[in-house]
């Protein structure tokens, strides 16, 4: 069934049963699995089901979300999101963070704005907001609290604009109840930067809006006077005065489209200043004589007008330039995402010693913090900057920026970076480095340098309009010269209707016509494309670099088999369930679902952290350990396993469980590949992509997995290459080197545009870590689940899990590069064929006039009908 | 074809005005976000409370 007719049954079963359409969603999942999560619609861990509770929850953090809607009355979100198709995500403990930070007053003058009345405004970003549902919620925070006096959200940037009155409550209890309502805030800090690009975004705008109604109206007094110039006799042409008046009105009306232009005279003057050539050299020349000589013949009425031709062409390249500058604030949006992870706020100890004492503790701002200050870290908190471990041990989660799943453990003396999450005891930092130096503020002026730096297709077009809008007044010229011989009246006639045939409307319309109908249809298969570019790179076969965690993956840590006693399950569930690492995790999710369901409850074990080692608890006199082979299989033990077995499962690793001094249960704990992934790598390596498998893990646990692949497709060399031990800048500069290695020069001149100029880089990736390489990347793309960081510098997202959504998208965007090509090859046919006849004297103007619009028709007809998007294997 | 002489004029009079009101809008941040106001309109008028 498609996915369409399914969500439209959806919104037919909830019409019927109006305020009943979450407990029948989950009822319908309740007949042959386990109950889903009311909030989220994961499965629901044995654990959490509780016989007389009408709704269950994965999670205690999806349970507060849906007490929070509940009491607020706000439950209607759930049926909202079920009208639109849409599915939950579920929420993590972040729910019951203090959000302190906010109140400080250091974050009050870094972020906020005064205003009038004593009220205060300021940005937010948040976490997971990705509907129409999410908008409807995050807007109505000012029911709960009554401080808010306006919340607004941009779904695109994720930031919600707020102001609220101090005096009937603080902003961290907004803050709270927003991540209550499972949308984590971050606060903004670039506003007076965003400011000056909205600034300059909205100049655009009014120079496209400027642009666009003068050719319309140029248009159509060139109509006039096109029409007016021929007939059948000499009364009936139009008179001269008429002529006249239409003549100086279309120069006038032109004017504003040449200040709308200017930002081309601009480039052009800087190129000629910088002497580098640049596109738009041609373009402002192209118009620059164009209006010129326009204006010359309506002075004198003797010369040709180029109005209609030129404000159109202004309007167009207004068009793609706009949607580049977009195109360019998305990336810088990302990078500033990527660093409001970091939080805003750190605890700043006076001196060394001072460690113990709670009262001289300062929360001061991230930004204030200078080198060698001492900082403290809670538990669970996020390492505000770089730093040395002056006090404590810990381990941290460093995924942020290597992209490795486990946990590292750290002692006093080692050097730590901003980002982490400190998962186990609070640690005191020597600041080293902070603010812009840090490695995730570099990481992030990676990700906007690597998107200014790629070279933006949408150039060739206006490179091919400009030499276009040159080469068509140059053909008029001759012509006009050519025919003057003859008869004036014949010059000027023939060269009228080479500029009327030749006006590149269909031209500019064949390329974003094609791509935009295709990123719709896409859209529709939850491929969300966000640049029509991608697209087009997306047709030609390159070299595809895939990270292995989360892409080919499930991204994370899973008990693939468990040998031996399974009473000792629900022990393991109760001494790993408060841990936060997670391996910890997926053997609580693995012991609830699979052990027996303990009889009496908790028995309050409460088990020792060996950190990195794993964890020790006494029961009934009995020690029992749980953890690495190093740390349970102690001298003397009674093994029930042979070491030197082999593992069941390439790239896992074993966990142990002793009891007692008996060594009685194995885990296999390891990162599964996707089921689907052996056969579509093989697939697209069939329609000829190089396969790179780039990983930030264990150079043996990416070797495994490669070779785990290449045996399951059947192909030994799945893979061109294979490398793991990745760090991001690492990535960045594989990807960057790839790019040095196999781009040939382009070459210049109209051709290019249909010339490949060596292969296409693609990189797919998910994790924060891999944001610079897919923003450096030709097309990055990011998979289901992926970070809202690497999500947002990505140009495409896949919304669906698994491989085959990757395979898809390819052979769609095959379809459309084709359609596409078909589009200018058939418009650029049509303007040569035009040209000609005008050329030679065939074509009347009139006739001219009116085939125009046809080249526009049938472009416009074959961007639409193309069946680029359009899935046959899930229709049959 | 006098009449073109004042008609003419008027139109793109009338083509000024909304060029003005779309600087307006445009300026007021009317085009900043293109997204999420589309959403907003799919939100359903709120159903009375069931006490």
């Amino acid at each position: 069934m498609s996915l369409i007719s399914s969500a439209a049954e959806k919104v037919k079963k909830s019409a019927s049963l109006p305020g009943n359409e979450w407990q029948l969603r989950s009822s319908v999942q309740n007949q042959n699995v386990v109950p889903a999560c009311k909030h989220c619609g994961l499965a629901v861990p044995a654990a959490r089901i509780f016989p007389n509770q009408t709704s269950s929850f994965c999670c205690a953090g999806c349970e507060t979300v849906y007490q929070v809607l509940h009491s607020a009355g706000l439950e209607e979100y759930y049926a909202f999101r079920t009208r639109l198709g849409e599915e939950g995500r579920p929420v993590s403990e972040q729910v019951f963070d203090s959000m302190h930070e906010f109140d400080s007053a250091s974050f009050r003058e870094l972020y906020c704005t005064e205003l009038s009345g004593g009220r205060y405004s300021t940005s937010l970003l948040l976490e997971g907001v990705h509907c129409a549902a999410c908008v409807w919620l995050v807007e109505k925070v000012g029911r709960l609290e009554s401080s808010v006096r306006d919340a607004r959200l941009d779904i695109e940037k994720a930031k919600l604009e707020i102001s609220w009155d101090p005096q009937l409550g603080s902003l961290s209890s907004i803050a709270r109840r927003l991540g209550q309502m499972g949308y984590r805030p971050r606060p903004f800090s670039g506003r007076d930067a965003e400011e000056m690009r909205v600034r300059e975004l909205r100049s655009l705008v009014i120079k496209m809006g400027v642009a666009g109604a003068t050719a319309g109206n140029v248009m159509l007094m060139a109509f006039a006077l096109y029409s007016g110039a021929i007939g059948f006799e000499e009364s009936h042409t139009m008179d001269r005065e008429t002529r006249r008046f239409f003549e100086v009105a279309s120069l006038i009306v032109s004017l504003p489209a040449v200040w709308a232009a200017a930002p081309f005279f601009r480039g052009a003057w800087a190129a000629l200043r910088l002497r580098t050539p640049h596109m738009d050299l041609p373009i402002a020349l192209g118009i620059g004589g164009g209006f010129i000589w326009g204006v010359y013949g309506a002075l004198t009425g003797r010369a040709e007008l180029y109005f209609d031709t030129i404000t159109t062409l202004i309007f167009f390249l207004l068009v793609g330039r706009y949607i580049q500058r977009r195109h360019h604030m998305k990336a810088r949006d990302a990078a500033e995402l990527l660093y409001s992870i970091l939080p805003a706020t750190a605890v700043l100890l006076p001196e060394l010693d001072a460690e113990r004492n709670v009262e001289t503790r300062q929360i001061v701002a991230r930004d204030s913090i200078v080198k060698g200050d001492y900082v403290w870290v809670e538990s669970g908190g996020v390492l505000p900057l770089d730093g040395r471990v002056v006090r404590g041990c810990s381990s941290l989660d460093k995924s942020l920026l290597s992209g490795e799943s486990r946990p590292v453990s750290v002692n006093e003396g080692d050097e730590v970076e901003a980002g982490a999450l400190n998962l186990g005891q609070p640690l005191v930092l020597e600041a080293m480095r902070a603010g812009a130096e840090t490695r995730v503020a570099q990481l992030m002026q990676q990700v906007e340098r690597a998107f200014l730096t790629r070279t933006p297709l949408t150039t060739q077009v206006d490179r091919l309009a400009g030499i276009f809008t040159i080469s068509v007044i140059a053909l008029a010229v001759c012509v006009a010269v050519f025919w003057w011989q003859s008869s004036p009246e014949l010059a000027f006639e023939h060269a009228l209707s080479l500029l009327i045939v030749a006006c590149p409307c269909a031209l500019g319309l064949a390329t974003p016509l094609a791509l935009s109908s295709a990123v719709k249809k896409a859209a529709r298969e939850k491929k969300l494309i966000f640049s029509g570019i991608a697209l087009e790179q997306l047709g030609r076969p390159g070299i595809l670099v895939l990270d292995k965690t989360g892409t080919l993956t499930q991204g994370r840590m899973k008990v693939l088999s468990y040998e031996g006693d399974s009473s000792l399950l629900p022990l393991v569930a109760e001494m790993e369930c408060d841990a936060r690492h997670p391996v910890a995790r997926a053997l609580v999710e693995y012991c609830e679902i699979n052990g027996p369901a303990p009889l009496d409850g908790w028995r309050g074990l409460h088990p020792k952290e060996h950190l990195g080692q794993g964890l020790s608890a006494q029961h009934e006199g009995e020690e029992i350990l749980i953890g690495s082979q190093a740390f349970v299989l102690r001298q003397g033990y009674e093994n029930d396993f042979a070491s030197d077995d082999s593992a069941p499962h390439k790239s896992a690793t074993p966990l142990y469980v002793s009891r007692g001094g008996h060594v009685c249960g194995r885990f296999w704990v390891g990162d599964q590949a996707r089921p689907d992934a052996a056969c579509s790598l093989l697939a697209l390596k069939k329609q000829g992509y190089r396969l790179h498998l780039l990983s930030g893990d264990h150079p043996r646990t990416t070797r495994d997995m490669a070779e785990e692949l290449a045996l399951a497709s059947g192909d030994a060399q799945l893979f061109e290459a294979v490398v793991g031990g990745v760090l991001p800048e690492q990535k960045l500069a594989y990807v960057q080197e790839l790019k040095n290695n196999t781009k040939i020069e382009p070459k210049s001149g109209i051709f290019s545009f249909f010339k490949s100029s060596g292969p296409v880089i693609v990189m797919v990736g998910d994790g924060i870590n891999d944001a610079g390489a897919l923003a450096l990347a030709d097309v990055g793309i990011a998979v289901h689940g992926a970070a809202e960081a690497s999500r947002m510098s990505a140009q495409v997202y896949l919304a669906n899990a698994g491989v085959a959504e990757l395979l898809e998208l390819i052979q769609g965007s095959k379809r459309t590069f084709n359609t596409i090509r078909r589009g200018i090859a058939f418009s650029l046919v049509y303007n040569a064929l035009g040209i000609s006849l005008a050329a030679f004297g065939i074509l009347s103007p009139l006739i001219a006039a009116v085939l125009m619009p046809f080249s526009s028709l049938t472009v416009i007809t074959n961007a639409y009908k193309s069946r680029s998007f359009f899935n046959s294997s899930k229709v049959s | 074809m006098s009449a073109l002489f004042i008609v003419v004029p008027l139109a793109l009079l009338v083509s000024a005005i909304a060029v003005g009101a779309f600087v307006w809008a445009a300026k007021k941040g009317q085009m900043d976000d293109l997204k999420t106001p589309a959403l907003r309109i799919l939100e359903d008028d709120e159903s009375p409370r069931q006490e």
